[in-house]
């Protein structure tokens, strides 16, 4: 816990440090940000010609979400409270940009999660499932930098290191205690031959989290799916001796290519891979494998902005990763007092993808703008598999979004910012096929039907919200703002959120 | 336009990303997926079983085969007569099989059974297995009915009582049986206790790792004829006041002794006392049996004299000790498992060919064995095949003496409450 106050205090001093001179809004932050396209690049080094103006930000917020749109895995109601400060600032010629965040998030009515903070890291796909409706009670802490520097005229070195330090607690038998440790550091460097800028980066990630299994009634053990994927299980128990403790190992290796061009306007394009190797043990003192998951992401993005009083942003992006799973078969070893491996099968394959086109106009006013409109559309694809017994996990939606923002300034450098999104869903086609003999189990007739229907349906979503932002000394705006959204869908279920924060700008 | 050719091929090698299905074999190895790898195929698999020590026993003509994949718990059967040379497709994978068939000859019942265990089949081509089968003759007396996981406490949702535990013993032969010296115990796990350097022949063994409770007598104190049981309960008394449970004031036996009435504060009702003849391992449990749930069980007449407390095998395991029994002397075993992986079977094979998956404490479950037939008298005959997963069943309404079955003669109290 000391170590974490460390943190935390380290980085809340950070925005103290990085201070801007002009008071700010969030209408000025996005343009801001906007102007900037390596900011949401992979590779730092791009910000030593392309960073944003100093700002900073200190955001406190809570949200609640509730419904039964939902997966299994996700709570019947979620409360998030929130702590987010981020800054950015030049240092002489270094370009800096900084980032923590906390969150505290109490979840009640989830199932088919015993173990993990994140049920849904396609790279953890072998973990435990139960059907008891619980409660965990989660805490991140992220942090991250991102420092770029000029080297001669015509190169830059930058790099990018975030740290994530994540905890849950499961609330109800069968119950765990997770601990989820992650470093990720992408080095890069950047060429500038005229207008243009190419960018090479690279990315190492250790990802670990260990889970601790546990009963409070020791009277009555839980029983647990062991998960191979698509309703394919092994039933283990936790309490007396059944599941111990569960380590998910990752480690991440991968680069990103950049080019951008300014002339007036300005286009970046870039393209990723990153290789994900995680092994999943059970036991520190005698390591039994549970499997082993490669995940591959690719993903590219290129996107033009353009325009003065009208600035333009044209986006395409498409993203797609596959994991594939090798299940072992283990026997215990008399001889040796180890699990041997008698045979591996690579049975599991996850594929997920994306495409999406984005176009956002902003008419602009002084260095905010008065109105935004957005529009998304896009393709969503997912189809999994599992080799024998063979078994199929599929959907493909639509996706189209709209927004607009009115941003109102008024005297005394108050302002209001209102905002409407409607976005839809159509599905197109979806299908889950188990043909294995686990047929009348809970995973094969709950888990993934129900899951399937949730992101196969057809949806609608409407949401609203205002942040007034006004300025109370020179260089410090106050600002409040409320949230809220509501979604429907075609399979009679809906899910309302609501939220509210307390932000600073300076 | 240059400029917009290196994004747009960017975005195409991501679109060209091929959907391809994967393989277990592949050359790169089983972390490291070949894109262009076949899909997991089905082995041809063909069993052969050998009868060649079956002795006198005749040849049943087909066996059942119980296929268990270990890996997903997947369980398959097959009826096979041997040399047919039938082929059954099998997902590649780590295999338990047994070959099982009931028969009989001249008034004479037998049970054959083989088994082999960890059997890899990967090779897309086909194997075969070579199954060697051996008769033995059914036992007398057998477990008819146990009560494995106790039940809920009146008046709570969640309270446990753990004093209603039963098991009740059949004599399944046509001769007039003796209990006396009968113990009752459960065995450690086979594949995970290893006592193989502490004592030599130690296959001729299992070893037994809680308690050990002996039935008193002379010798022919208690007798059982054909068609009779009697109950070995926890404690002899009426647990309807208490539990959602059921009155065991009938029972012949109970598991009580001097150590427990002073710790459990427990009526000592009017059964016989068992005696408490090994304390291997103390545990924490409220009762006196060793386990529930999960555990196996094993009735045994010791033709050796058992070793005393203080003096059992230290096992592979620091700290954790066996009491060894004659694989020879046991009567009749069961296996129930707490998960349903086949692999954590605590009995080997050949004691047991089977596995029942019991549910947790509470649960007012019992396991009841089948009725094979019925005789002439009307008593009946229990299902015995050495196989506890087609011997019995799982019912939710334990019952002593269920099917008419007989109280021995010397059997004439009812405990006073």
């Amino acid at each position: 816990m000391t170590k974490k106050l460390t943190y935390l205090l380290a980085m809340l001093s950070l925005p103290l440090i990085l201070q801007a001179s002009e008071p700010r809004d969030k209408a000025w932050l996005m343009l801001n940000t906007t102007r900037s396209p390596w900011m949401e690049s992979s590779n730092a080094a791009g910000l030593a010609r392309s960073a944003p103006e100093a700002f900073n930000l200190v955001d406190a917020g809570y949200s609640y979400e509730t419904g039964d749109y939902r997966r299994m895995q996700s709570g019947q109601t979620n409360g998030v409270m929130s702590f987010d400060t981020q800054g950015a600032l030049k240092v002489g010629k270094v370009q800096l940009w900084g980032r923590f965040r906390y969150d505290n998030t109490n979840e009640r009515g989830s199932s088919f999660n015993t173990l993990l903070y994140d049920p849904y890291d396609e790279r953890f796909a072998y973990t435990a499932a139960d059907t008891v409706a619980g409660q965990w009670k989660k805490q991140s802490y992220q942090m991250q930098f991102k420092a770029a520097v000029p080297l001669g005229e015509s190169f830059a070195a930058g790099v990018h290191v975030q740290y994530t330090d994540r905890i849950a607690a499961g609330q109800i038998d069968p119950r765990a205690e997770s601990f989820h440790y992650s470093v990720n550091v992408k080095p890069g460097l950047t060429w500038h031959p005229g207008h243009s800028t190419i960018g090479i980066n690279g990315l190492y990630s250790n990802t670990f989290e260990r889970s601790i299994p546990s009963i409070s009634n020791s009277q009555e053990t839980q029983k647990v799916f062991l998960l191979k994927g698509l309703g394919n299980w092994v039933g283990e128990q936790v309490g007396g001796s059944g599941l111990s403790t569960m380590y998910f190992r990752c480690n991440t290796w991968g680069g990103g290519l950049q080019y951008s061009y300014e002339d007036g306007w300005k286009l970046i394009a870039s393209a990723g891979y990153a290789r994900h190797d995680t092994r999943t043990r059970e036991s520190a003192t005698q390591p039994k494998p549970h499997g082993s998951t490669l995940k591959q992401d690719y993903d590219a993005n290129i996107t033009a902005i353009w325009g003065g009083s009208i600035i333009h942003k044209l986006g395409l992006s498409s993203s797609y990763a596959v994991t594939r799973g090798t299940e072992p078969t283990t026997q215990w070893n008399k001889e040796t007092g180890e699990w041997d491996v008698t045979f591996s099968a690579k049975q599991l394959k996850l594929s997920t993808g994306s495409t999406y086109l984005s176009y956002d106009a902003f008419i602009t006013e002084g260095d905010s703008y008065s109105w935004h409109f957005s529009g998304t559309a896009g393709i969503q694809m997912k189809k999994d598999s599992y080799a024998l017994p063979e078994s199929h996990f599929n959907y493909t939606n639509m996706v189209l979004k709209a927004g607009v923002e009115r941003s109102l300034r008024f005297v005394h450098g108050s302002t209001l910012l209102l905002a409407g999104e409607l976005s839809a869903v159509k599905n197109f086609s979806s299908d889950y096929t188990y043909n294995g003999h686990r047929t009348d189990t809970a995973p094969v007739q709950v888990l993934y039907p129900h899951n399937l229907s949730i992101l196969a349906a057809d949806r609608a979503a409407a949401g609203l919200s205002a942040e007034y932002a006004f300025p109370v000394s020179k260089g410090l705006m106050l600002a409040f703002c409320a949230e809220g959204n509501f979604l429907i869908s075609s399979v009679q279920k809906n899910r309302t959120a609501l939220s509210g924060a307390v932000r600073l700008y300076f | 336009m240059k400029k917009f050719l290196y994004p747009l091929l960017m975005l195409a090698v991501v679109c060209s990303c091929e959907d391809k299905p994967v393989n277990p074999d592949g050359p790169d190895g089983p972390d490291n997926p070949g894109p262009d790898t076949p899909a997991v195929t089905a082995v041809p698999w063909t069993p052969v079983i050998d009868e060649s020590e079956l002795g006198d026993a005749p040849s049943p003509g087909q066996y059942k085969l119980t296929v268990t994949n270990i890996g997903t718990e997947e369980v398959r059967n097959f009826d096979v007569a041997p040399g047919s040379g039938e082929k059954f497709d099998l997902i590649p994978g780590v295999y338990n099989i047994t070959a099982q068939a009931h028969g009989s000859r001249a008034g004479r019942a037998y049970n054959y059974i083989g088994t082999v265990t960890s059997v890899t089949l990967s090779k897309p081509e086909g194997e075969s297995t070579t199954i060697k089968v051996s008769a033995s003759a059914s036992s007398a007396l057998v477990f008819k009915e146990i009560h494995y996981n106790a039940s809920k406490a009146l008046g709570s949702s969640t309270g446990r009582y753990l004093k209603d535990t039963f098991f009740e013993i059949y004599n399944n032969s046509e001769e007039t049986v003796y209990a006396d010296g009968i113990c009752l115990g459960d065995p450690l796990s086979y594949k995970v206790f290893d006592f193989s350097d502490k004592i030599s022949n130690a296959g001729d063994y299992i070893f037994m790792g809680t308690y050990v409770w002996r039935i008193p007598g002379s010798g022919t104190d208690y007798p059982i004829a054909p068609g009779e049981s009697f109950v070995i309960a926890a404690s002899a008394i009426d647990h309807t006041k208490v539990a959602e449970s059921l009155d065991l004031s009938t029972a012949e036996f109970e598991t009580i002794c001097d150590k427990y009435k002073d710790k459990g504060g427990q009526t000592d009702a009017n059964a016989v006392n068992m005696i408490l003849a090994c304390t291997i391992k103390e545990t924490g449990l409220g009762n006196q049996f060793g386990k529930f749930t999960d555990g196996a069980w094993v009735i045994f007449y010791p033709s050796v004299e058992l070793r005393k407390d203080g003096e059992y095998l230290e096992s592979n395991h620091a700290n954790n000790y066996g009491l060894e029994v004659l694989k020879a002397d046991v009567l009749d075993a069961v296996d129930f498992l707490k998960t349903e992986n086949p692999d954590d079977k605590r009995l080997e094979p050949a004691l047991d060919a089977g596995w029942l998956k019991c549910e947790t404490t509470g649960g007012n479950q019992s396991v009841v064995r089948k009725i094979a037939s019925t005789r002439e008298d009307g008593s009946i005959v229990l299902q015995d095949t050495n196989n506890t997963t087609e011997d019995f069943e799982i019912s939710s309404k334990p019952e002593i003496r269920r099917h008419g079955v007989k109280r021995p003669s010397w059997s004439t109290w009812t405990t006073a409450q």
